[in-house]
């Protein structure tokens, strides 16, 4: 009893053989028995054969063979890419400035409100805020009603049920998580920088263009590489935007899976992943490099 | 300050973060507003004034099963999440072994894997072992998705509250058991009522994962809407959406006004 006692780190120590395979235990084996099983099983599927109406399980590679020959499925990627660079590139353009105004907010119940508008639709589903944008931007929504009693536009435009309709409902479901990481690093910058600048007499552009933007950059990054991911993965926004006029690999996913074409599907969700993962490590690796250069300057 | 209001670029960038705000919002207004439509097709502005697709929620009968079936699932699968992720941080925290980066990446790997792809996977894996169509594999399912969630949040309250307190109480005879439970739990508190938030939210709002592994007959609530959304169309779901935009609002509240308490109950006891 006293021994197990003993105050101070030799007490931690003595019971971490056990302690920590208990503590870390559970979740690893949780882990390791469902995502990696389960991707293994996807993994296995990619090779079967499918007949037609149901899956033979000898590896003939086919679904393969049919991704990467059928020019149909380059279509797809190339939609799929298009979709996440665009709405990206939109998300940064918008979450810039937006997270800039928010760090600047001096009033606490300001702060508050902002964060409220731009964090709380994530706690509604993706379905309600489809919804949403489907109930503005349908021929007898909002924006064309708008549009048509200031006579913009002769007759409604057509803005759901194809690129647009998507782009628009996707930037709104990514923008909260671009704005994220760009306030948080812009909050924890020290304020003692732009003051030094402007002390030694650089402009607010010029304070802004050598201070501000280049220790903003991480921030800017990370912000680029989730936004582009989740744009790559979305499901629910394309789904019930596009109607059908804008095929992403997560729609084909679904409707191969339920098909019964699993090995279709395995292929399709392991270029998913084979490009988000290629994405991700491409941009790490860039940022490294860009990282140092900006050490080396110093 | 108040000349910093006055410039054109300050005021520039403060209407352009109303027109943010806007945008963020003004779907679940105009989801709101659309709910008391009584045009089939959502037009703009309204002929009218109704209820009657709030009498209808209650009338169809997946939305009553889905809203029980999610409400089950979300509350397994935080405490799943919750208490893996929990005990995980506890463990990458307070004690130094090999491998402990590799741990912890493993452990975030649910975030990098797809939703959508872990769906496809997680059915394939079901239809094997009999848990295709069930509460349990849906409660599985979430919980791997909210587990990594969990464990950052809980590592990072663990780190910024330091180990000082759990080092009296072990000096004055405590063990590591009850110094877990008496003094680490209640120190990071918050972080766990935050953690089992999101671990909750993320079951609520599921749609990729829960979308390949439920049966039509136990769907869960957003996957009954998703269904819905593709057949119907009329603001029936515009009446279920209003009624979870008013439960988001009072979640956001509830957990303001809990952390608030618990803030201002730190700073009173500091003084």
């Amino acid at each position: 009893m006293n021994a197990a006692a003993a105050p101070g780190r030799t007490g931690w120590a003595r019971g971490r053989a056990l302690v920590v395979p208990g503590l870390l235990g559970p979740a690893v084996v949780f882990i390791a028995g469902l995502l990696l099983t389960a991707l293994g099983i996807l993994l296995v599927n990619s090779a079967y054969h499918f007949t037609g109406t149901r899956i033979e399980p000898r590896a003939t590679f086919e679904a393969y063979r049919r991704f990467f020959t059928d020019p149909f499925y380059a279509g797809v990627v190339w939609e799929e890419i298009r979709l996440a660079v665009t709405t990206t590139a939109i998300c940064l353009a918008i979450g810039y400035p937006t997270a800039y105004a928010i760090a600047k907010i001096r009033r606490p119940n300001w702060v508050i409100a902002a964060y409220i508008l731009v964090f709380s639709p994530l706690l509604t589903s993706s379905i309600v805020r489809a919804y949403g944008w489907l109930v503005i931007l349908s021929r007898g929504g909002l924006v064309n009603w708008l549009l048509t009693v200031t006579h913009l536009v002769a007759g409604p435009v057509r803005l759901v049920f194809n690129f647009t309709g998507v782009a628009i409902a996707l930037v709104h479901v990514l923008l909260p998580f671009t704005v994220f990481p760009i306030l948080s690093i812009l909050l924890r910058m020290d304020p003692a920088l732009r003051e030094a600048s402007a002390d030694l007499g650089a402009t607010r552009a010029q304070t802004f263009l050598r201070v501000t933007w280049p220790l903003s950059f991480p921030g800017l990054y990370a912000a680029a590489q989730l936004t582009f991911v989740l744009a790559m993965n979305a499901y629910v926004t394309p789904q019930l935007l596009g109607g059908g006029r804008v095929q992403v690999l997560p729609l084909l996913i679904y409707e191969n899976i339920s098909d019964l074409n699993w090995p279709l599907a395995a292929v399709e969700a392991i270029v998913l992943i084979t490009l988000v993962w290629t994405a991700m490590f491409a941009s790490n690796v860039l940022f490294r490099r860009r990282l140092a250069a900006a050490g080396e300057r110093e | 300050m108040t000349a910093a209001r006055r410039d054109p670029v300050t005021l520039a960038l403060w209407a352009f973060l109303g027109a943010v705000g806007l945008y963020m919002l003004a779907p679940l207004i105009f989801v709101t507003i659309d709910s008391f439509n009584p045009s089939t097709y959502g037009t703009f502005p309204l002929p009218g004034v109704t209820l009657r697709w709030y009498a209808n929620v209650l009338q169809v009968p997946e939305f009553r099963a889905g809203l029980v079936n999610s409400l089950v699932v979300a509350v397994g699968a935080t405490a799943v999440a919750v208490t893996l992720g929990t005990l995980a941080a506890y463990g990458l925290t307070r004690y130094r072994f090999r491998h402990r980066e590799l741990a912890r990446s493993f452990l975030l790997l649910p975030i990098i894997v797809p939703a959508i792809v872990f769906g496809a996977a997680l059915f394939l894996l079901y239809i094997r072992i009999g848990l295709y169509g069930t509460r349990t594999g849906l409660v599985l399912g979430h919980a791997l998705l909210g587990l990594p969630f969990v464990m950052s949040i809980t590592a990072a309250n663990l780190q910024t509250a330091g180990r000082e307190y759990e080092e009296a109480a072990m000096d004055l005879g405590a063990n590591p058991i009850v110094t877990f439970f008496l003094v680490t739990l209640p120190t990071i508190r918050p972080g766990l009522i935050v953690s089992a938030l999101f671990a909750f939210v993320t079951s609520w709002d599921q749609v990729e994962v829960s979308l390949f592994i439920t049966r039509p007959r136990n769907n869960t609530l957003p996957i009954a809407m998703f269904n819905y959304e593709q057949n119907y169309q009329d603001p029936t779901l515009a009446a279920i959406s209003a009624i979870l935009i008013a439960f988001a609002v009072v979640l956001v509240l509830v957990a303001v006004s809990i952390l608030k308490t618990h803030e201002y109950r730190r700073l009173v006891e500091r003084e």
